[in-house]
């Protein structure tokens, strides 16, 4: 176990070092830099002369080559990099928003576990009957509807039929619970709805599976009571698959706070990553992607060593 | 079976969740409609739509009765010389009651805390209440220059040089003492920026060659040339003055929320980075209301950036914010079923937005095929096209060369290429240059989808026998194509922190500016009396009549661009907000909120 999980730290480094280098070309092979961005704003533009003088002040006309080899050394030492865009340290930006997409992430995946699993073992039990056919109907408009569509559609009934909206004036959850519930109850609504609409299709099959196994018939044959057939012997095994799914699908949520940290203004990554990329900010892109690759290969990790608690059989080396 | 059956529920419900989406956006259109309609029985009321011009006497009278301390100041002199006619009050304060919060939307994040390094106006609804200028304009006209951290002020005889005398005892937020050393710092500053600080709206700081300190509280100015616009430079709403103390520890950067230390009515009390920023009322403020009790009349201000129009529209509709400065009509008006008490007033937008070409290679090098091109097009058409149905008067307006500021703008319908009488002959005058010089095909590159220009300008030109190719790109990309020279015809807008004429010529003609990119050198005459408009009195008769000598020259000799249109905007705000007047230059100028209050 130890050696595994000493093997897996191993890989991050390549890895990272992998993503960041073809990122790295990659935002460098788009047209337009940040120096354009910082002078010419939304709806400004700027004398081509002060522009290239702004360009040799931040390094940008310097070999692509030589400014890799810059980016390289300076992250090698565990340093972000230095946003131009927003003119201070890359952590230093990325830091305070960390909360508010960690928040959306965790709630999303907990109410799409809350709803998911229920329905989908009781779809599985019941299948064929109308409560399936709803579940599966709900799933498949789940899966269909965008998120920021239903973001809006939210937005537009609160406020015009009922007349109300979440608190616009963002806090922490931790100054401010009460307010912090009502900012993320609808994004994270959205977010797990869209996602328990995958995982109860998946838990619904593989309850399916599981359920006709001859070990649960067996139990069923010892006359154990339906609970324990059910929840220990039925779906604990069918849980195997789903964890890996929602490890994927952690990631997944990451990528749908993106649009609705913008329909619910909520100032997270996902903004941040929006705003950065159309500033052509290198460091920032850079940087951002490189924590969210370094969160999601550790997340990655605990999931894949929480198999062993749900099945004592798997064996890491 | 089964199948069919969760595949017709599951449709009928994403029709069921289409239909609720079309009924509320249907809304939009039907109340976009209905104020139009409504407008004239409406305008002039304290709670309706207010058509812009005429209503603001009206507005302000209404506020002013509204007043329970209702004053307006007597007018106070400045030590400004006879010669010029700036300045000649100061702002016209109105009394009100203390005390109360006002919540506004600044627009999308303003991205940096230092609010000179970017240009949009996000950053003036967010930041500048903190801080005070040199001189400001006034909040009640976009245009009069008044005192700000300059109490008096005088241009030299010459117009090579300016004085400018301090208040004493002001203070910056940290308790420091403010001087003119600060002044000095700030625009040295501007001038020589550190490496990699942006000052994208340094344009009219250019003009300062020299300063030289006299005393703690007075400053010598030294310009580059004979000019007289060093004053409405002073007052820019982007040239803010820095503590010289504060950016100095931070080599010129000022890059968090905790930094943001000015002399300003309202100082930041908290911040959350990407949403709000809290301000309180500056007790030290050294700007007195006329009746001597202290200004601000507000306890505090919260700024909140709101990233789509829906939302700043529900957070108006449900009363969480009092005030936007500016909403598309489509979203604004829906407001006022749900909450008839909102106030909407349309301003006109100190804006500009035309089409650039590329003067430096074919085919707009040619003089009569830029003329052909920018009378052939039907700017009329352009700006009811694109203006959101159902709003009256239309939400663009065709301008000349100067935009808002335009000395045609009260008969720019009337104008050679403007005017509908002429349209038939234009089109044929267009089209037969455009035959006799062998144009069949131009591109025009786009950054924006959604908006139509392009497309009518295509639809336009394709009767005139040009095929217009549009090419569309993502913002970033579209402008670094126009720097690099790639693109050949390309829509533009600008917006301007000054209701005057200069301000436009600065952002969008002068050389430098930045949009002069690929325009054709100005005639020499029109250089001559851009030089005698440097050194005109703001606002002056003067000023008007340059403008049209130089506007005409425009037209007939240069033909820089293609002006098509500028918007209208739309302020929102509940009906208890007071004193926060619907000018041009509204985003830019009425951003301290001085002396406005809250009638709760």
């Amino acid at each position: 176990m130890r050696q595994y999980i000493l093997r897996r730290l191993l890989l991050l480094p390549p890895t990272l070092l992998l993503l960041g280098t073809i990122l790295f070309f990659m935002v460098q092979s788009i047209p337009g830099d940040v120096a354009s961005a910082l002078l010419a704003g939304e709806e400004n533009a700027v004398d081509p002369k002060t522009l290239e003088k702004f360009r040799e002040d931040l390094g940008l006309t310097e070999p692509l080559i030589v400014q890799y080899g810059k980016w390289l050394a300076q992250t090698a030492t565990g340093d972000l990099g230095y946003s131009y865009y927003f003119s201070k340290p890359v952590w230093e930006v990325i830091k305070p928003k960390i909360e508010t997409t960690l928040t959306l992430a965790i709630f999303g995946v907990l109410i799409a576990i809350v709803l998911a699993l229920p329905a989908g073992v009781f779809s599985a039990l019941f299948r064929g009957s109308w409560f399936d056919q709803f579940v599966r109907t709900i799933s498949a408009a789940g899966m269909a509807v965008p998120a920021f569509w239903l973001g809006i559609i939210i937005l537009l009934i609160l406020s015009r039929i009922f007349g109300w909206m979440a608190p616009v004036i963002h806090s922490s959850i931790f100054d401010n619970p009460i307010e912090a519930f009502q900012r993320y109850l609808f994004p994270s609504l959205i977010l797990g709805f869209r996602s328990a609409a995958v995982i109860s299709r998946m838990v619904r099959s593989m309850m399916l599976e599981v359920l006709s196994e001859d070990y649960v018939r067996t139990a069923w044959a010892k006359g154990l009571q339906p609970r324990s057939v059910i929840i220990g012997h039925a779906l604990r095994n069918a849980l195997l698959p789903v964890v890996t799914m929602l490890g994927m699908l952690f990631a997944s949520l990451i990528d749908g706070a993106v649009v609705l940290e913008t329909v619910f203004n909520l100032p997270g990554i996902g903004l941040l990553m929006v705003d950065s990329v159309i500033a052509r900010d290198p460091g920032m892109v850079l940087g951002l992607v490189l924590s969210i690759g370094i969160f999601m290969m550790i997340w990655i990790l605990l999931i894949d060593l929480s198999y062993k608690v749900l099945d004592p059989r798997v064996e890491y080396d | 079976m089964k199948f069919r059956i969760s595949s017709v529920i599951a449709i009928s419900m994403m029709a069921l969740l289409s239909i609720g989406l079309v009924a509320c956006s249907s809304s939009d259109a039907a109340a976009a409609a209905a104020p139009a309609a409504a407008a004239p029985a409406q305008a002039g009321s304290s709670s309706g739509y207010v058509p812009s011009a005429p209503a603001q006497p009206a507005a302000a009278a209404a506020a002013a009765a509204a007043a329970p301390s209702a004053e307006v100041a007597a007018a106070k002199e400045v030590s400004a010389k006879p010669k010029q006619t700036v300045a000649k009050t100061v702002t016209e304060f109105e009394g009100g009651k203390r005390g109360g919060v006002l919540t506004l939307i600044s627009g999308k994040w303003f991205q940096r805390w230092d609010m000179t390094t970017r240009s949009h106006w996000s950053s003036t609804q967010g930041l500048n209440r903190h801080y005070s200028g040199v001189l400001q304009f006034s909040p009640r006209d976009g245009l009069t220059v008044t005192p700000d951290l300059a109490k008096e002020w005088t241009l030299s005889d010459d117009l090579m040089g300016s004085s400018f005398v301090f208040n004493e005892g002001v203070k910056w937020h940290d308790g420091e003492d403010f001087s003119v050393d600060d002044v000095i710092y700030t625009i040295n500053r501007w001038q020589n920026p550190p490496d990699g600080v942006p000052q994208p709206r340094i344009a009219g700081l250019l003009l300062v060659d020299s300063m030289e300190k006299v005393d703690d509280n007075t400053l010598n100015i030294t310009h580059t040339k004979p000019t007289s616009r060093i004053l409405p430079a002073m007052a820019d709403a982007w040239h803010i003055i820095h503590p010289e103390h504060v950016l100095e520890k931070t080599g010129g950067v000022l890059s968090s929320g905790d930094q943001v230390i000015g002399t300003g009515p309202f100082k930041v009390d908290s911040f959350s980075e990407g949403n709000n920023v809290v301000s309180v009322a500056n007790p030290d403020y050294f700007q007195n209301a006329p009746d001597g009790s202290p200004f601000p009349y507000l306890d505090g201000i919260t700024s909140v950036a709101m990233a789509n129009n829906d939302l700043s529209a529900a957070a108006l509709a449900t009363g969480q914010v009092d005030y936007y400065t500016t909403l598309t009509p489509s979203k604004s008006f829906p407001i006022k079923d749900k909450r008839p008490s909102i106030v909407i007033t349309r301003w006109d937008s100190p804006g500009f937005q035309g089409i650039s070409m590329n003067t430096t290679k074919a085919p707009f090098d040619d003089l009569e095929l830029r003329k052909a091109f920018a009378c052939g097009l039907n700017t009329h058409a352009i700006a009811e096209l694109s203006s959101t149905p159902g709003v009256v008067p239309m939400e663009y307006r065709q301008i000349s060369f100067f935009g808002t500021a335009d000395p045609n703008y009260e008969d720019v319908a009337s104008l050679k290429c403007v005017d509908p009488a002429q349209r038939e002959a234009n089109e044929a005058e267009a089209m037969a240059v455009f035959k006799a010089k062998g144009l069949t095909e131009v591109e025009f590159d786009s950054d924006t989808p959604t908006d139509p220009i392009a497309t009518i300008v295509q639809q336009q030109m394709k009767e005139l026998g040009v095929d217009v190719k549009i090419v569309v790109s993502e913002v970033t990309s579209a402008r670094e194509k126009a720097y690099a020279g790639d693109t050949t015809l390309f829509f533009f807008g600008q917006a301007v922190a000054s209701k005057s004429p200069v301000e436009i010529i600065n952002q969008v003609y002068r050389p430098g500016a930045g949009f002069e990119l690929y325009q054709a050198t100005p005639p020499a005459k029109w250089s001559e009396l851009l030089d005698q408009l440097d050194m005109a009195t703001l606002g002056s008769e003067e000023e008007k009549a340059l403008t049209a000598q130089m506007d005409t020259i425009m037209w007939d000799e240069w033909m820089p661009k293609v002006p098509v249109r500028r918007p209208d905007e739309f302020q929102v705000k509940q009906d208890h907000v007071r004193n926060i007047d619907a000018i041009a230059t509204a985003k830019f100028i009425q951003s301290r909120f001085v002396d406005a209050w809250l009638d709760k």
